[in-house]
């Protein structure tokens, strides 16, 4: 034991110089892997430097920084465009959490600010921020149909559309429709019409006094409803029309989600009525041309409210999207359960094909058929 | 007159819903009950998909006289089909004959996920019946999921799990644990002949009690352990050496078998 202590500080030493000989050996490795450049000929440097300054007059670092963004641009598309696909949202989804919304916020940021570079980034990056959207406030909703209003083509690149607007009192995080942001447009004067009613105290008298006129001669009183309940409902309306408007302009949709459903049954019943409108299917400018709407949809997400359990949608509403041709995949969170409803021959009864020849049921046209309404639009005018 | 005739035509011509191209429907925590599973077997024929799950609904019996198994024959295409249906109430008597479900008719089948209560025959006696497999279920089977929990029992309200069989209103019986050994054995003495693409059979079972703590004091036995003996294969002796004889015919025939606690 003696003899082990006092060989100890040897010992020390060995250690020490073993650790000692491996780093100048890893340092010697490091060198041969990585030679330092060769000097560059000082004549050469100076020259460049000069003739740049007697050009330009700009800074070294102004010259880098516009070499790294030429080699960008100066990419082929392809590239462009595998590189920013990678910048894509890809959690398109309804019920996102904080951090998944807030990554989406990110990738949308950064997509956008690439269009800011230049008219060519521009051209591939905003292909990809509007491939997958998400709306999930009032506010959002309208900036958006705004925009799809503005640009035409815009909307032609929605792929995949999530609507999570919540359109109930009972949301904690109801907004009123913003429908100040679509003032200037001129396709919207329905929307601003309806939002209009929402404050107008006249309208909800005359509204209650045809009422009346209407119930009695039935013997009964007219139904209940109070200001409120009726501003409700027009508030109600006004989102089912910015709702309608989006889906119009969005033409190549793929996949929809359609968050969020209301689930009481005035709000299902006004949105199903305004799709069942033929004369609403016409392009947004020219009422003459009649869109094929929705034709290329195949996923289909109606979604109930997640986060309420008695909140169940009406599947009734389901009835709107049967009949595009191309959908392939329905699914569906906290329906009602009465499949039954959904009879193909309950709203094509001879009874109802007699009263109007604009009743038409299949008002969701696939895209091979809207030429044959056109036919028929044009021959029922003559 | 023109016009009108040519609209009414157009109606007749492209009214009816495109419906035989929807090839997948996926319906989670939905409310559909047995008329509106029928109408989407009627309504759409081309299904290669359906996954139903629903809520806990009570229901006295099935409304009328649908038979699931025949409404599901409906379906020639179908490749997937995941039933997670949890009634309350008897329904036994709307899935087919013997109360038992029957699939063989769809051929193209290849995944499936039921309730093991929709698979086994309720009898008054006390050994579970299990049918002939081969005229339940087809053969073109490479996933076979069957699931049990603790529904067969709250519904008859029974607070405590004394009574080892679950018993039906009309004194039928149905126990998940013995009916799920059985309808194993039942599986396996048919792949030679049968199953013959069978790949993997899992027996997944779960509730509420069985997410509590253990509190057994000695003398009485907690609610998680009793739910436990009811529907855990290895929870007893006796099962649990059945279930390592039949682990090993599984496994000797190529096929992967599963058991396991999930929320169901």
């Amino acid at each position: 034991m003696p003899s082990l202590t006092r060989n100890e500080p040897i010992r020390h030493l060995l250690v020490l110089m073993a650790i000692l000989l491996c780093l100048i050996g890893l340092a010697i490795l490091q060198t041969l892997e990585n030679p330092p450049p060769p000097p560059r000929p000082k004549k050469r440097k100076k020259k460049v430097a000069r003739r740049h300054k007697k050009k330009t007059g700009k800074t070294k670092t102004l010259q880098t920084t516009d070499q790294k963004i030429s080699h960008l641009t100066g990419l082929p598309v392809e590239l462009l465009t595998h590189i920013f696909g990678y910048l894509a949202p890809e959690n398109v989804q309804p019920h996102l959490d904080g951090i998944s919304l807030h990554l989406y916020k990110q990738a949308q940021k950064a997509l956008r600010n690439l269009c800011l570079v230049s008219k060519q980034m521009e051209a591939v990056a905003r292909s990809f921020l509007y491939q997958g959207v998400v709306v999930n406030s009032a506010d959002v909703m309208a900036y958006f149909l705004r925009t799809l209003d503005e640009n035409q083509t815009l909307g032609q690149r929605v792929k995949k559309l999530v609507l999570e607007v919540p359109c109930s009192l009972e949301d904690e995080d109801y907004q009123k429709p913003n429908v100040d942001v679509l003032e200037t447009r001129p396709n919207f004067k329905e929307i601003q019409q309806t939002a209009g009613l929402v404050s107008d105290f006249d309208a909800y008298q005359s509204k209650c006094a045809s009422d009346r006129e209407y119930w009695a001669p039935h013997g009964l009183d007219e139904p209940d409803e109070t200001f409120s309940e009726w501003a409700c409902k027009k508030e109600c309306e006004v989102f089912n029309l910015m709702h309608f408007e989006i889906l119009l302009r969005t033409t190549n949709l793929e996949t929809l989600c359609f968050s969020k459903l209301p689930s009481y049954f005035y709000s299902c019943i006004t949105f199903v009525n305004l799709l069942r409108s033929p004369l609403r299917l016409t392009a947004p400018g020219d009422k003459k041309l009649v869109v094929p709407f929705m034709s290329k949809l195949t996923d289909l997400h109606l979604l109930g409210d997640h986060k309420n359990d008695q909140h169940t949608y009406y599947v009734e509403f389901l009835e709107l999207f049967l009949r595009i041709a191309g959908l392939r995949r329905i699914e569906s969170f906290h329906d009602d359960g009465d499949w039954t409803h959904l009879d193909p021959y309950m709203t094509v009864s001879e009874e109802n094909l007699g009263k109007s020849p604009w009743h038409i049921s299949s008002f969701i046209l696939p895209l091979e058929h809207s030429s044959l309404l056109a036919i028929c639009i044009s021959c029922w005018g003559t | 007159m023109l016009g009108y005739l040519i609209t009414n035509l157009y109606f007749t011509a492209v009214s009816t819903w495109q419906c035989e191209n929807i090839s997948c429907i996926d319906l989670r925590r939905s409310h559909c009950k047995a008329l509106g599973i029928a109408q989407i077997c009627t309504g759409f024929p081309a299904l290669e998909q359906l996954f139903i799950s629903t809520d806990e609904i009570e229901i006295r019996s099935w409304e009328d006289k649908t038979i699931l198994s025949d409404d599901l024959a409906k379906l020639k295409h179908l490749r997937e089909l995941d039933l997670d249906l949890h009634y309350y109430g008897d329904v036994k008597a709307n899935l087919g004959p013997y109360g038992v479900i029957s699939l063989a008719g769809l051929s193209d089948l290849v995944t499936l996920r039921l309730p093991l209560y929709f698979l086994v025959e309720m009898q008054p006696e006390v050994k579970p019946f299990v049918p002939d497999m081969a005229q339940a279920l087809p053969s073109s089977l490479k996933r076979l999921t069957v699931w049990a929990n603790m529904d067969r029992v709250t519904h008859s309200k029974v607070t405590t799990f004394a009574d080892p069989w679950i018993t039906s209103t009309d004194g039928r019986i149905f126990h998940p644990r013995q009916s799920a050994i059985n309808f194993l054995e039942a599986i396996v003495s048919r792949v030679a002949d049968h199953f013959r693409h069978l790949e993997e059979v899992t027996y997944c079972y779960g509730g509420k009690e069985l997410l509590a703590a253990c509190c057994c004091d000695g003398e009485t036995t907690c609610n998680c352990c009793e739910a436990s003996e009811f529907l855990n294969p290895h929870a007893v002796d006796d099962s649990s050496a059945r279930m390592q004889i039949l682990t090993s015919d599984f496994e000797t025939r190529g096929i992967r078998i599963r058991i396991m606690e999930a929320q169901v």
